[in-house]
C-alpha cells in the first residue's frame, strides 16, 4: 500500500522537480532514498550541498519518514549523527505531507534555526550569544564537509 | 571540670538530706569519703578567703548599707512580733507568726542606690567558717525534734525554726561540726545581740537575712543558683514528708517566696553574689544546665511554676536568653551530638503557658522577613528540626561516609542502622516535644500553625529546578518536619480512616494556605477563583479543626520535602554515573599514560574525581539514611493512604461506579496537583528503590482504589505524567518481576477491592492510548517507557484467568479499544524499525573497531565524536529493543485468544506489513548487518524474536482476512522469506515440532492465497486520478468528504489516520469519525466505473472472471 504512495511521490518529483533539492531511491530498494538540499541563499550554509538519508517505515504515510543528514551540519537542531529536530518529522507529521514538502521544511530550518528547542545545546548557545561566531563556524563546516 | 562540679553539688544535697530512709544511703558514705579526699581544708580556706574578698568588693559596688538593712529588718521583725502576739491572742494558732507578704524584703535588701558607703559591719570582720569536719557523722538532731521544744543555745529558737534554717538552708547559727553546713558567724552575732537571750522567732525578715548572708559566702562547689534550687527542693521534700512534727506552712511559703526572689535576683543581677555562675556563665543562662539535666539537682516543674507565680518582675529578661541560647546553639549540634538535652530544655520551658507566651512573641519566633533557610536555622522551632543526617552541616556524612566511593556495602548498611536508630529516636522525641508544646494553649497551636505554614511557603522554592539552596531549608529539616507532622496526624488516623469526613476540603482551596501558584488537578486558577467568588466552592468552616489544619500542613510539608529529595537522589545518581564513566575512561587508557610524562596529571585527575565521588556519594547515603528509614516510610505510607481515601471521597462522594462521570466535582478539580503527585511520587520511589518490604504489613487497598479511580477517569487529573507514575507504581508491585521485588501476596492484597479488580485491565488499556500525547517536549519518546510499564502489568494479569476474562470483555466492544491496538502496532513498528536500524549501525562500528588502526587518521575530536555516536547507537538499540520485545510479546498473547481486533480493516494491513518487513530484515539478505557481537547486551535475541513473530503469524493466520493482507503487502512479502524462516526454525530448534507443523500449514495457505490475489490485481489496469485515495493512492471503495478541507478520501484511510491523530491531515482542523461526510456522488462514479470495467473483463474473458470468483 505504501508502495503506491511512494511510487506516486517519485513520479511527481520526476514530473515537477523541486527547486534547490532532489530525492530518489537509493538503488533497487524503493523504501530507501537519498536526497540533497542546497544550502539556502543568505545563510551560512550557502554554496553547500547536503546529503540526506530517507527511510520509509512500513506504516508510511501514516507515520513520518525517517530522515537524517549524512553530511555534517553545524546547526542547533541537527546533531552529530545527522538527526533532525523538526516537529513535522515527529508528532506534527501529517499524511498529507510529501518528501518534497519535508525537504523544503528542512531547508527552511537551515535558514532559520530554532535555538529554543535545541538538539545541540552548545550550538544553540553559540547561536544566541555570539551570532557572528556561529555563522563563521557554520560556514567553516559547510566549506569543509558540504563542498 | 564539669565532673568535679557535679560531685560537689551532689555532696551538698546528700549532706543536707536528713531522711534516713533514703535509698542511696550506702553510696552517700562512699561519696563522702571521696569528697574528703577531693578538697583538703587548706584549699578550702584559701578559696573562702578569696570569695569573701570578692563579696566585699561587690557589696561595695552595690552600695549596700548593711547596718541600714539590719535596722529595717529589725523594724519589720518588731512589727511582725506584735502582729503575731495579736493573732496568738485571738486563736491558739501556730506558734510562729505569719508575716504578710505586703512588704517584700526584696525592696529592703535592695535599697535604692543611695550614697552611704558606710562602715562595714561586723559581718565583714568575722570570717565565715565552713565546717567540713571529717569526724563521725553526728546523730540526726531532728529525730528528737518536737514542735515546741526550744533549743537552748546562744540564740534560743524553736526547734522547728532551727530545722528550717539548718535542714533547708543548710546554715548554722552556732558553730557546728555537722558536715557541709555553713556557719553564719556574723549573722549569729547580730541575732544574738538582738535576741538578748530571749527566744527568737523565725520570720521572713530573719530568713531574708539568713539567705542574703549565706549567698554572700562563696561555698566551693555550690554556686548561688544551685544552692537556691537545692533549698527549694529540700523545702518541698520536707513539706511532703511526715516528720512527726508540723512546720509552719506560712513560714515555708515565705521561705519559698524568698528562695524564688533571690533566684530571680541572682539571675538578673549576676554581680550581687559571689560564686554566681556555672558552666553557662552568669545570668539566666545558668538555668540551662538544669533544663538540660546536666546537674545532679533537678529544677522541678513546681519550681518553675512557682517562680513564674512568685517573681513579680518582668520575666522576659530571664526566659528570653534561654530561647536565644536554644536558637543560636541548636544549629551547632549535629545529629550525632547532644541533641536530646536541648529538646528537654525546650519541653521543660514551653510547658508553662507563661513561658510559651514569651517564646511565641519573641521577634525570632516567626519573622515575616526570614527566608526559607532562616526559618530553619534562626527560629526557635526551626532549629529544633535541624539535627539530621541530611542536614546542611554534613557532619554525619563526614563521620560515616568519609570515603563513600570505596565503602563496602556492609559498612554502608551498618552506618544506616546506627544513623537510623538515632534519627528515629530524635524524631520521636521531637514529636513528644511538639505535642507538649501544642497542648499548652490555643495560642501555641495557632503560633505553631502559622510558623509551619510560613516555613512551608518560604520553602516552596525547594520544588523548583533552579533554586539557590542557600535560601531554602535543608532536606534534613523538611524531612524531620514531615516525619513529625505525620506522627502528629496519627492521632486522627484510625485503621478504618473514619475521620476523613473531618477534613474540610475547602480549607485548602480557600483558606489560610496560599496555593495560588500551584497547578490544580483539572482546573485553571481563573476557574478556581471564579468558583470561590460565586460561592460554587463554599468558604471553609471557621475556625478550621485541628484535623483539617494538620492534614493539609502535612500534605504540603511532604510536598516540599519528599519530592525534592527524590529528584535530588535522581540527580546524584546521574552525576555518579558521569563520574564513574569519566574515571573509567582514564583508567582504560592507563597503559598509554602510565609511563608518559603526563602520568602525574592523570593521577591527580583521578584523585580529584574520586574525591568528588566520595563527596557526592556521601551526601546520597546521608539522604538515603533518613529518607528510607523504615518507620518513617511506614508512618508516611499510612498518612498517604488516609490522604488517598480522602481524595477518593472528594472525587467520588457518592461512591459511583468507575469510570466517573464528567465533569469532576469542583472541589476535586480545584485541588492542587501535588495532592495526587506526592502520593504517587512517594510510593513510586519506595518501589523503585526496593523498599516494598516496608509496605508488607500495610493494607494498601486504599492506595490501589485511589490509583484506579484516577487511572479510570483520565479527565479527572490533567497531568499525564501523574498517570504514568501510577502505572509505574502498579508495575512495581508485580511479582516475579526480574528487576523488582514485588511478592504475590502483596500484589493480591493490592487487588483486593472489587472496584480495583473490575477496572484494572480497562484502565491500563485506556492509559496506553491516553499517554500518546503528554504535551511534553519529549512526548514522542517518553510514551514508550510509560507504555512499557503498563505492558508489564498486562502481561502478568493475562496469566490470571480472572483478568484474562477482563481482556476478553474489553474486546467485545470493538470500537472502544481499537485505539489501544492501534497504538500497540504503531509502537511496535517504530521501535523494531528503530532498533534494527541502530543495531546495523552498531554492527558497522564494531567491524570498524576491529581494525586496530581505525583511528589512525582521525583527530582527537573526530575520534571522540565517533565513539560518542557509537555509544548513542548502542543505548538507543538497547532501550528500543527492550521496549519492542515487550510490545511483540503483548501482541503475541493477545493474538492467541483475541483475533477480532487485529482483523479490523484499519489495522490488519499494517500488522501484516510490519510482520513481513521484520522477518525479511531478520532473515533476508541484509540479516548479516544485524549480527552484532554480544547481542544480549542490546536485549537482542533474534531467535526469540523470530519465534514470537512467527507465532503471531500462526495465531492471526487462522483468519483468511489476515492471509490476504499478508500477501497483498507490496513491500516485503515474499513467499521465499517464509520458507527461509521455516528452515531456520527447524535448524535452530526454535519451535516445537507441533508448532513447526502449524507454521508449515500457514505457509501453504499463504501460497494458495497469493495465487488468488495475483489474479484480482491484474484486471483493473489504469485507475482515474479522481478515484484514487489522496493519501495511499489506491482505488477508493467508500469515499467520504472531510468537512474542513473538503478533501475526498477513502473512509478506510481516514479512519486509520484518526486512530492516531484527531486532525484533518490536509488542514489540521479537529476531526473525529462522526464528522465524516459520505460522498455518494464519487461513490456512484467509482461503482459505475468498476461495473463497466467488469463488463469489459467479462466480455474479454468470462472464464477468467469465474475463476477469480471461486
Amino acid at each position: 500500500m505504501a508502495l503506491k504512495r511512494i511510487s506516486k511521490e517519485l513520479q511527481d518529483i520526476a514530473r515537477d522537480p523541486p527547486s534547490s533539492c532532489s530525492a530518489g531511491p537509493n538503488g533497487e530498494d524503493l523504501f530507501h532514498w537519498t536526497a540533497t538540499i542546497m544550502g539556502p541563499k543568505d545563510s551560512p550554509y550557502e554554496g553547500g550541498v547536503f546529503f540526506l538519508n530517507i527511510h520509509f517505515p512500513t506504516d508510511y504515510p501514516f507515520k513520518p519518514p525517517k530522515i537524517s543528514f549524512t553530511t555534517k551540519v553545524y546547526h542547533p537542531n541537527i546533531n552529530a549523527s545527522g538527526s533532525i529536530c523538526l516537529d513535522i518529522l515527529k508528532e506534527q507529521w501529517s499524511p498529507a505531507l510529501t518528501i518534497p514538502k519535508v525537504l523544503l521544511s528542512i531547508s527552511a530550518l537551515l535558514s532559520d534555526p530554532n535555538p529554543d528547542d535545541p538538539l545541540v545545546p552548545e550550538i544553540a548557545n553559540m547561536f544566541k550569544s555570539n551570532r557572528a561566531q556561529f555563522d563563521a563556524n557554520a560556514k567553516e563546516w559547510t566549506r569543509k564537509y558540504a563542498h | 571540670m564539669k565532673k568535679m562540679f557535679l560531685k560537689f553539688t551532689g555532696k551538698e544535697g546528700d549532706g543536707g538530706d536528713p531522711n534516713p530512709d533514703k535509698n542511696d544511703n550506702s553510696t552517700t558514705d562512699e561519696d563522702m569519703k571521696d569528697a574528703d579526699q577531693d578538697h583538703p581544708t587548706k584549699d578550702e580556706e584559701k578559696e573562702a578567703k578569696k570569695a569573701e574578698e570578692a563579696r566585699l568588693k561587690r557589696l561595695e559596688r552595690f552600695n549596700i548599707a548593711e547596718s541600714e538593712m539590719v535596722k529595717l529588718q529589725e523594724a519589720e521583725l518588731e512589727r511582725q512580733k506584735q502582729a503575731a502576739a495579736a493573732s496568738a491572742a485571738l486563736k491558739a494558732s501556730p506558734p510562729i507568726t505569719s508575716p504578710t507578704k505586703s512588704s517584700p524584703p526584696l525592696t529592703s535588701s535592695k535599697p535604692p542606690t543611695t550614697t552611704t558607703t558606710t562602715t562595714t559591719t561586723t559581718t565583714t570582720t568575722n570570717k565565715p567558717t565552713i565546717t567540713t569536719t571529717t569526724t563521725t557523722k553526728p546523730t540526726d538532731p531532728l529525730n528528737t525534734v518536737t514542735q515546741n521544744k526550744i533549743r537552748n543555745c546562744d540564740i534560743p529558737m524553736l526547734e522547728t525554726d532551727y530545722f528550717i534554717i539548718e535542714r533547708i538552708f543548710l546554715v548554722y547559727l552556732t558553730p557546728t561540726n555537722y558536715p557541709k553546713c555553713v556557719y553564719l558567724d556574723s549573722l549569729s552575732q547580730e541575732l544574738k545581740q538582738e535576741s538578748g537571750g530571749k527566744t527568737l522567732q523565725l520570720s521572713r525578715p530573719i530568713l531574708d537575712r539568713v539567705i542574703v548572708e549565706r549567698l554572700g559566702i562563696a561555698v566551693p562547689g555550690t554556686n548561688v543558683v544551685d544552692y537556691l534550687i537545692c533549698c527549694f527542693n529540700r523545702l518541698k521534700d520536707f513539706k511532703r514528708k511526715k516528720l512527726g512534727f508540723t512546720l509552719d506552712n506560712q513560714l515555708l511559703e515565705e521561705a519559698t517566696d524568698l528562695i524564688l526572689l533571690y533566684f530571680g535576683i541572682s539571675l538578673t543581677v549576676p554581680d550581687m553574689f559571689p560564686s554566681n555562675f556555672n558552666t553557662y556563665g552568669s545570668g539566666p543562662l545558668q538555668i540551662m544546665a538544669y533544663l538540660k539535666q546536666e546537674e545532679a539537682e533537678q529544677i522541678t516543674d513546681e519550681f518553675i511554676q512557682q517562680f513564674i507565680d512568685h517573681y513579680s518582675d518582668d520575666k522576659v529578661p530571664i526566659f528570653e536568653p534561654l530561647f536565644k541560647y536554644l536558637v543560636t546553639q541548636m544549629p551547632k549540634v549535629s545529629l550525632i551530638g547532644e541533641v536530646i538535652p536541648f529538646y528537654r530544655a525546650f519541653s521543660k520551658l514551653v510547658q508553662f503557658k507563661h513561658i510559651s507566651d514569651i517564646a511565641i512573641k519573641l521577634p525570632y519566633f516567626n519573622p515575616a522577613e526570614f527566608n526559607g533557610n532562616q526559618m530553619e536555622n534562626s527560629t526557635i522551632l526551626g532549629t529544633l528540626f535541624m539535627p539530621s543526617s541530611a542536614s546542611d552541616d554534613r557532619v554525619v556524612s563526614q563521620q560515616y561516609f568519609q570515603s563513600a566511593s570505596t565503602l563496602p556495602p556492609i559498612k554502608v548498611n551498618d552506618a544506616f542502622i546506627s544513623i537510623r536508630s538515632v534519627q528515629k529516636n530524635i524524631e520521636a522525641t521531637l514529636h513528644e516535644l511538639l505535642r507538649g508544646f501544642l497542648k499548652v494553649s490555643n495560642e501555641n497551636k495557632q503560633a505553631f500553625l502559622q510558623w509551619v505554614t510560613s516555613a512551608i511557603e518560604k520553602n516552596l522554592g525547594r520544588t523548583k529546578m533552579n533554586v539557590d539552596r542557600a535560601t531554602v531549608a535543608s532536606d534534613g529539616f523538611i524531612l524531620n518536619l514531615s516525619s513529625v507532622m505525620v506522627m502528629l496526624c496519627e492521632s486522627f488516623i484510625d485503621p478504618s480512616f473514619s475521620k476523613i469526613s473531618m477534613v474540610d476540603c475547602n480549607f485548602l482551596i480557600n483558606g489560610r494556605h496560599n496555593i495560588s501558584q500551584d497547578t490544580r488537578l483539572c482546573a485553571t486558577s481563573e476557574e478556581v477563583s471564579n468558583w470561590i467568588q460565586d460561592k460554587s466552592i463554599k468558604p471553609p468552616v471557621v475556625p478550621a479543626t485541628f484535623v483539617t489544619e494538620c492534614f493539609f500542613i502535612t500534605l504540603r510539608v511532604l510536598h516540599i520535602g519528599i519530592s525534592p529529595c527524590i529528584s535530588k537522589i535522581k540527580n546524584i545518581e546521574y552525576h555518579l554515573r558521569d563520574l564513574e564513566s569519566a574515571k573509567k575512561t582514564i583508567l582504560d587508557s592507563k597503559i598509554k599514560w602510565i609511563n608518559s610524562p603526563q602520568a602525574r596529571l592523570f593521577e591527580s585527575q583521578l584523585e580529584l574525581l574520586t574525591k568528588k565521588e566520595d563527596m557526592i556519594k556521601g551526601s546520597l547515603y546521608a539522604l538515603d539514611a533518613q529518607l528510607f528509614e523504615l518507620t518513617f516510610i511506614q508512618k508516611t505510607s499510612n498518612f498517604l493512604l488516609f490522604a488517598s481515601t480522602w481524595m477518593v471521597k472528594v472525587a467520588n462522594p457518592k461512591g459511583l461506579q468507575l469510570p466517573l462521570p464528567m465533569p469532576p466535582p469542583l472541589e476535586f478539580a480545584a485541588l492542587p496537583e501535588f495532592c495526587v503527585e506526592d502520593i504517587v511520587d512517594f510510593f513510586n520511589v519506595i518501589i523503585t528503590h526496593g523498599f516494598q518490604q516496608a509496605l508488607e504489613n500495610i493494607p494498601l487497598e486504599p492506595l490501589m482504589k485511589f490509583l484506579i479511580t484516577i487511572l479510570s477517569s483520565p479527565d479527572y487529573v490533567k497531568n499525564p505524567y501523574l498517570k504514568a507514575k501510577i502505572v509505574e507504581i502498579i508495575s512495581g508491585f508485580i511479582p516475579r518481576n526480574e528487576r523488582r521485588m514485588g511478592s504475590e501476596r502483596t500484589f493480591s492484597l493490592l487487588l483486593e477491592g472489587e472496584q480495583v479488580r473490575d477496572n484494572l485491565v480497562e484502565a491500563l488499556m485506556r492509559f496506553y492510548v491516553y499517554i500518546e500525547f503528554t504535551g511534553g517536549h519529549n512526548q514522542f519518546f517518553e510514551k514508550f517507557s510509560y507504555r512499557y510499564h503498563s505492558a508489564t502489568i498486562m502481561k502478568y494479569l493475562w496469566t490470571i484467568p480472572f483478568y484474562r476474562q477482563k481482556f476478553h470483555d474489553a474486546c467485545k466492544d470493538a470500537d472502544k479499544f481499537l485505539k489501544f491496538y492501534n497504538m500497540l502496532i504503531n509502537d511496535s513498528i517504530y521501535l523494531l524499525d528503530e532498533s534494527l536500524a541502530k543495531l546495523a549501525e552498531v554492527k558497522a562500528n564494531q567491524l570498524l573497531f576491529e581494525n586496530p588502526n581505525w583511528d589512525k587518521d582521525l583527530t582527537p575530536e573526530q575520534r571522540k565524536e565517533k565513539l560518542d555516536s557509537h555509544n548513542r547507537f548502542e543505548s538507543i538499540a538497547k532501550s528500543s529493543l527492550s521496549l519492542a520485545n515487550e510490545n511483540i510479546n503483548t501482541m503475541l498473547y493477545l493474538s492467541s485468544e483475541l483475533l477480532e481486533p487485529f482483523m479490523r480493516p484499519e489495522l490488519i494491513d499494517r500488522i501484516s506489513a510490519m510482520l513481513n518487513y521484520f522477518i525479511s530484515q531478520l532473515v533476508g539478505p541484509k540479516c548479516t548487518d544485524l549480527k552484532v557481537k554480544d547481542p544480549e547486551k542490546y536485549n537482542f535475541d533474534p531467535k526469540k524474536l523470530l519465534d514470537d513473530i512467527t507465532s503471531i503469524y500462526i495465531n492471526l493466520g487462522a483468519d483468511q482476512r489476515f492471509l490476504q493482507s499478508v500477501v497483498r503487502d507490496g513491500r516485503s512479502f515474499k513467499l521465499t522469506t517464509f520458507q527461509t524462516v521455516e528452515k531456520i526454525l527447524a535448524r535452530e530448534r526454535i519451535k516445537s515440532d507441533q508448532d513447526l507443523e502449524k507454521f508449515d500449514k500457514f505457509i501453504n495457505l499463504l501460497a494458495k492465497t497469493e495465487k488468488e490475489e495475483q489474479q484480482t490485481e491484474e484486471e483493473l489496469g489504469e485507475i482515474p486520478d479522481e478515484f484514487l485515495d489522496p493519501i495511499i493512492f489506491s482505488l477508493m471503495t467508500d469515499p467520504v468528504i472531510l468537512p474542513a478541507s473538503k478533501t475526498v478520501i477513502d473512509r478506510q484511510t481516514i479512519l486509520r489516520h484518526l486512530l492516531s491523530d484527531s486532525t484533518d491531515p490536509f488542514s489540521r482542523a479537529h476531526l473525529t469519525p462522526d464528522m465524516l461526510i459520505d460522498d455518494h456522488e464519487t461513490k456512484k462514479k467509482i461503482d459505475d466505473w468498476l461495473a463497466s470495467k467488469k463488463e469489459k473483463i467479462n466480455r474479454r474473458s468470462s472464464v477468467f472472471f469465474i475463476k477469480m470468483c471461486v
